[in-house]
């Protein structure tokens, strides 16, 4: 009998590892300990340490990889993107893991793929049990300055300079919101199985309503809880830049005040994240980057961001309907549409009223 | 639901069958796993999304189609679901097939309206529409177990897998 090896199996991709860094590094490398980390439906994420010898001894190197397979919700992948802006951004204030190599073909490992640096931490999650707290009161504050301080430090981020301009060719304050809208309604209707009307509904408000942005930085797109470490009271590093493109900063300040990600401290307050209210969220970016907030741009991006949820469900729907995957999860995310579209409703009768 | 009922039910014997007995290591344990496997097998020819709440969602889109016909009769450009939907279909697929039919006309008289001047009345039958349609299918959702699946146990606080 015949037996094919998975391709991103932990065994493969060590044995390709192990050839593609003792290329890169031009000694003999071995690899260890790979782990296929389990979250997220896109990339694929591993673990592992490089063993190799140098004019200092014996080396260890924890690193990671990240593979876009051909199968992804967003395939195809390209890795130059996340690799381009991790590397401009390195050293200026955002906690990030440090980039080694890059490829958007697939020879070396069968799809798109990036090398980084391993980072120490946890990734508390935005999903906790009702009457309790994620962060107790005085490592809250402290992880919340910090996370406002590093958004703030990515859209000051002067990128005009560096090779990261090249992401910003087509897009201009006027433009960035109906691009950003242009492009999740294309992976809608790539997607969807059937419509569903109140998305519709949005879809009309968004078109008529696109805000004209204050400037245009690097926006992460998944700015969130769950999407950063934190190692003691500090946040290690901000993780999943795979949606990252130029655009407004208005949209990761709406996306990560979103209910989906925050809850109710036991005083009964929102936090957006679990860190702090959205008045000091605001308050505290406008401090720290001397842009003003723009109430009419949160509430077109708070509207936008719940589409854009919406529209990652209706592809993990597609993909398990399609036989692409069997991870459950992705038919269990398909059922708890209704909350979704629930949250959508809401935000566009606040928008319309 | 989103996904089709004979897909999920194939997606859960075929996680089982891929991704947990193959983890397991208690006998009894990958015994009930199997037979959930031969359960679903059983089940997958048998059964159908129950058809009381398809109706009441067809019930309220023949409603809003109805207003909609009084409120904006007359007006260029205006259409009407092409389809005699005097008469149900009895099965649940077929059922939920008409519902999403009448769903996509519904979308494409939205997106019409939007274009169209003076068309307050009609757009505030389909907001009342859009609510208590949101009303009825999140009587059917339960609570979602996210914290739990992420985490792989009962109790989730943090994710210490991350490094993407």
């Amino acid at each position: 009998m015949i037996s094919i090896e998975d391709p991103f199996g932990e065994a493969m991709v060590g044995k390709r590892l192990a050839h593609y860094l003792s290329a890169r590094f031009e000694r003999h490398t071995t690899i260890e300990s790979v782990k296929r980390f389990t979250a997220g439906f896109s990339w694929m994420t591993y673990g592992f340490v490089a063993v190799y010898s140098d004019a200092d001894g014996l080396q260890r190197q924890r690193l990671v990889l990240r593979i876009g397979p051909p199968t992804g919700l967003f395939a195809p992948y390209v890795a130059s993107h996340e690799f381009t802006v991790l590397q401009a951004l390195l050293g200026h204030g955002v906690p990030i893991p440090k980039v080694f190599f890059y490829s958007d073909d697939s020879e070396e490992f069968g799809a798109p793929f990036f090398i980084s640096q391993h980072m120490s931490g946890v990734a508390p999650l935005p999903w906790i049990a009702p009457g309790t707290e994620a962060f107790p009161s005085d490592i809250r504050q402290k992880l919340s300055h910090q996370f406002v301080q590093s958004l703030a430090a990515l859209h000051n981020f002067e990128w005009q300079r560096t090779p990261v301009r090249d992401l910003a060719k087509q897009v201009n304050i006027d433009n960035t919101a109906a691009q950003q809208l242009d492009f999740w309604e294309k992976s809608l209707r790539r997607w969807q199985l059937r419509v569903y009307p109140v998305v519709e509904q949005a879809l009309v408000w968004l078109s008529a309503n696109c805000p004209v942005a204050p400037k245009i930085a690097i926006v992460h797109g998944d700015y969130r809880i769950g999407n950063f470490l934190v190692d003691g009271e500090e946040i290690t590093a901000i993780l999943d830049w795979e949606l990252v493109h130029m655009g407004d900063p208005h949209e990761d300040l709406a996306f990560m005040s979103l209910r989906a990600f925050g809850g109710k401290a036991l005083d009964g307050r929102f936090l957006a994240c679990h860190l702090l209210t959205r008045e000091e969220l605001y308050a505290q970016y406008t401090q720290a980057t001397g842009t003003t907030v723009q109430v009419g741009a949160i509430r077109f991006y708070e509207l936008f961001n719940i589409f854009k949820l919406f529209v990652i469900h209706v592809g993990a729907i597609r993909c398990f309907e399609d036989g692409q995957f069997t991870d459950l999860r992705m038919p269990a995310m398909g059922a708890q549409v209704p909350r979704l579209l629930l949250q959508l409703q809401k935000s566009l009768d606040e928008a319309v009223a | 639901m989103n996904n089709s009922l004979d897909r999920i039910l194939e997606g859960i014997a075929v996680s089982i069958r891929h991704d947990v007995i193959p983890r397991l290591t208690d006998e009894y344990a990958s015994g009930q796993a199997l037979a959930v496997i031969d359960l679903i097998n059983n089940l997958r020819p048998r059964v159908d999304w129950a058809v009381g709440p398809l109706r009441a969602r067809i019930s309220a889109q023949k409603k809003l189609l109805a207003t909609l016909d009084i409120l904006l009769t007359g007006r260029e450009g205006m259409q009407r679901f092409p389809e005699n939907i005097q008469s149900l279909p009895l099965e649940g697929k077929e059922l939920q097939e008409l519902g999403n039919r009448l769903d996509d006309f519904i979308g494409s008289t939205i997106r019409w309206l939007g274009t169209e001047p003076d068309s307050g009345a009609a757009q505030s039958a389909i907001m009342d529409y859009l609510h208590a349609e949101l009303r009825r299918d999140m009587a059917l959702t339960p609570r979602p177990l996210f914290a739990e699946i992420a985490r792989g146990a009962d109790t989730a606080k943090s994710d210490p897998g991350r490094q993407d």
